[in-house]
């Protein structure tokens, strides 16, 4: 089965084919990382209006580097939800528009979910069930047990910052460009990441929650001093250098992600631990989270970078398993900031 | 030839579905803001009333606005995609056109005045030309009620929900025999006009009439980054 999968949730416009839900034939991603870069963040009424301009353009060229034709497709998959709704919308409209007109099957995809099928796409292959997923990225952070490929249920998400935002905000007070992750990591290279003494911390309660608010204020006062305010950061030159402020911020996220996860995995009793979210494109948590996992004796599943980022190849994978079984979404199709499967502590 | 055309500039959208001059379907989207939801629902149903499968439409016609920047969104991307897995030709129809072509024929100009919230209005001043019907001489533009009441010619006739929206800046104005939202029929019936004329338009060019740039960039430039 030839899936299109279509995902215009935030700043990228995306397009992609994918056969039986593991041999990804094209992934388009028009990115609009260019646009949002003197506003230090995604502005949504400009990612909306460029997803506007980058369909069907996305999907044509997906089309045209798998080398197939509409008519090669069996379904259509998209994201709806959780996202700038806006933005969802547009490729809602662009997919349900495809479907429609070529008398296809449409289904709506969670792009959490998508985000840890993303591993199906893995060079080592599927994950085996079941497993735990960490999605973590610039808008979640959040861990999941997942009895079977299509059950999700919530251990545990982030109190306050996404990761990805503290990697964000911390990129502005350094005066380091957007987006804060691939310029935080680049900036840590060469750093001693033990210069900083920033702290793990973990929320009140047994749970996997996270808090990442508290890191970036323990990043202002260390490396710019107690009496600084958020505000009158960027600009400056802390007292310590870039490179080692980086480093330290960089550990003390990585380490907390990798053992909360390998806590997670350890509570669940499985064998097996996935990655996915814009995130888990970091060197240095791939590279922990497969160290330190195999090392307790997981198997760590970890996606291609260019998979990890958002993409539309992870939403045809989710949306085979849907459309495999025989689903089908109504050409009345929602969308939704939120995700609706937030089982608590499942 | 058949035309499909669609409009969701307003809260009130339409689809209609013509062959030539003869309306085969007609779909009122009373959809408030949720033409995300209502827009393909209803362009299903103009199509099976009308009896005409999607492979069997010619010419895809959108309203582009000015108008609410998220259904022009839904509306246009529809449209490009349609015309796209169609391989039917596509047209933009601006919204002040559709509702000028409401009207019937007159002496007096026509002042397209739609309101677009934010104390503000999109406004075009149109004139009848007996061969082209009612052409656009200036706008459409987007102006405060006040200086967009000074725009137009003292002798308009108004159309669109621009002028009931902002009475105290429109009141001496008289108004055109029209609806004040636009039609989905007038969408196609001017598309179908300049289509028979030989106008084609490549998918990527027609976009939203937004007629203001976003409120970050606006920003931006008055803070002269």
């Amino acid at each position: 089965m030839l899936v299109l999968g279509i995902d215009s949730s935030c700043d990228e416009t995306t397009a992609a084919l994918v056969r039986d839900g593991t041999e990804c034939l094209s992934s388009v991603v028009a990115t609009q990382t260019e646009l949002h870069r003197r506003f230090g963040g995604v502005v949504p009424e400009i990612a909306c209006r460029a997803h506007v301009e980058n369909y069907p353009w996305a999907i044509a060229e997906a089309l045209s580097r798998a080398g197939v034709t509409l008519d090669d497709v069996d379904g259509v998959a998209v994201t709806n939800r959780p996202g700038l709704v806006n933005a969802l919308l547009v490729g809602v409209a662009a997919a349900k528009a495809i479907a429609f007109a070529r008398d296809l099957p449409l289904v709506g995809v969670d792009h959490i979910a998508a985000h840890i099928h993303a591993s199906f796409l893995a060079p080592g292959g599927a994950p085996a069930f079941p497993c735990v997923a960490l999605v973590v990225s610039g808008g979640h952070t959040s861990l999941y047990h997942l009895p079977s490929p299509t059950e999700q249920r919530l251990l545990g998400a982030t109190l306050d910052d996404a990761a990805g935002e503290a990697f964000d905000k911390v990129a502005r007070l350094l005066g380091l460009p957007y987006p804060g992750g691939p310029s935080i990591e680049s900036a840590a290279r060469g750093g001693d990441p033990t210069a900083l003494n920033l702290p793990r911390s973990r929320p009140k309660g047994d749970g996997f929650d996270f808090s990442f608010s508290g890191l970036k204020t323990a990043v202002l006062y260390r490396a710019f001093g107690q009496d600084m305010k958020p505000g009158d950061a960027p600009g400056r030159t802390p007292v310590v250098p870039v490179a080692d402020v980086a480093a330290s911020f960089q550990k003390a996220v990585v380490d907390v992600l990798v053992k909360r996860t390998l806590q997670a995995a350890k509570h669940t009793g499985v064998r097996e631990v996935v990655i996915g979210g814009g995130v888990a494109a970091n060197t240095q948590l791939r590279e922990r989270l497969a160290t330190k996992g195999a090392a307790a004796g997981y198997r760590v599943v970890i996606p291609p970078r260019e998979l990890c980022t958002d993409n539309a190849a992870m939403v045809a994978v989710s949306g085979w398993f849907r459309l495999a079984a025989g689903e089908r979404d109504g050409l009345d199709l929602d969308c939704h900031p939120r995700p609706i499967r937030a089982t608590p502590h499942g | 030839m058949i035309a499909l055309a669609l409009d969701t500039s307003g809260s009130a959208g339409s689809v209609a579905v013509l062959r030539d001059d003869e309306v085969l379907a007609r779909i009122s989207i009373e959809a408030g803001m949720r033409h995300g939801v209502e827009l393909f629902p209803s362009i299903e149903r103009g199509l099976r009333d009308a009896g005409v499968a999607a492979r069997d439409v010619d010419l895809v016609a959108v309203g582009v606005g000015p108008g609410s920047y998220t259904g022009l969104r839904v509306g246009v991307t529809a449209a490009r995609a349609l015309a796209f897995a169609t391989g039917a030709d596509l047209l933009g129809v601006t919204s002040c056109d559709a509702l000028a072509a409401a009207v019937p024929a007159g002496d007096a100009p026509v002042g397209v005045v739609v309101d677009a919230r934010v104390r503000a209005v999109y406004v075009a001043t149109y004139a009848w030309d007996d061969e082209r019907g009612w052409q656009c001489q200036d706008g459409p533009e987007i102006l405060p009620p006040g200086s967009a009441a000074e725009r137009l010619p003292d002798d308009a006739v108004l159309v669109g929900d621009g002028a009931a929206a902002h009475h105290e800046a429109f009141a001496r104005f008289g108004s055109a025999e029209a609806a004040p939202s636009v039609d989905a029929v007038h969408v196609a019936r001017l598309a179908l006009r300049r289509h028979a004329l030989g106008e084609r338009e490549e998918l990527d060019r027609v976009v939203p009439l937004y007629l203001r740039k976003s409120t970050a960039e606006m920003k931006a430039e008055a803070a002269g980054r």
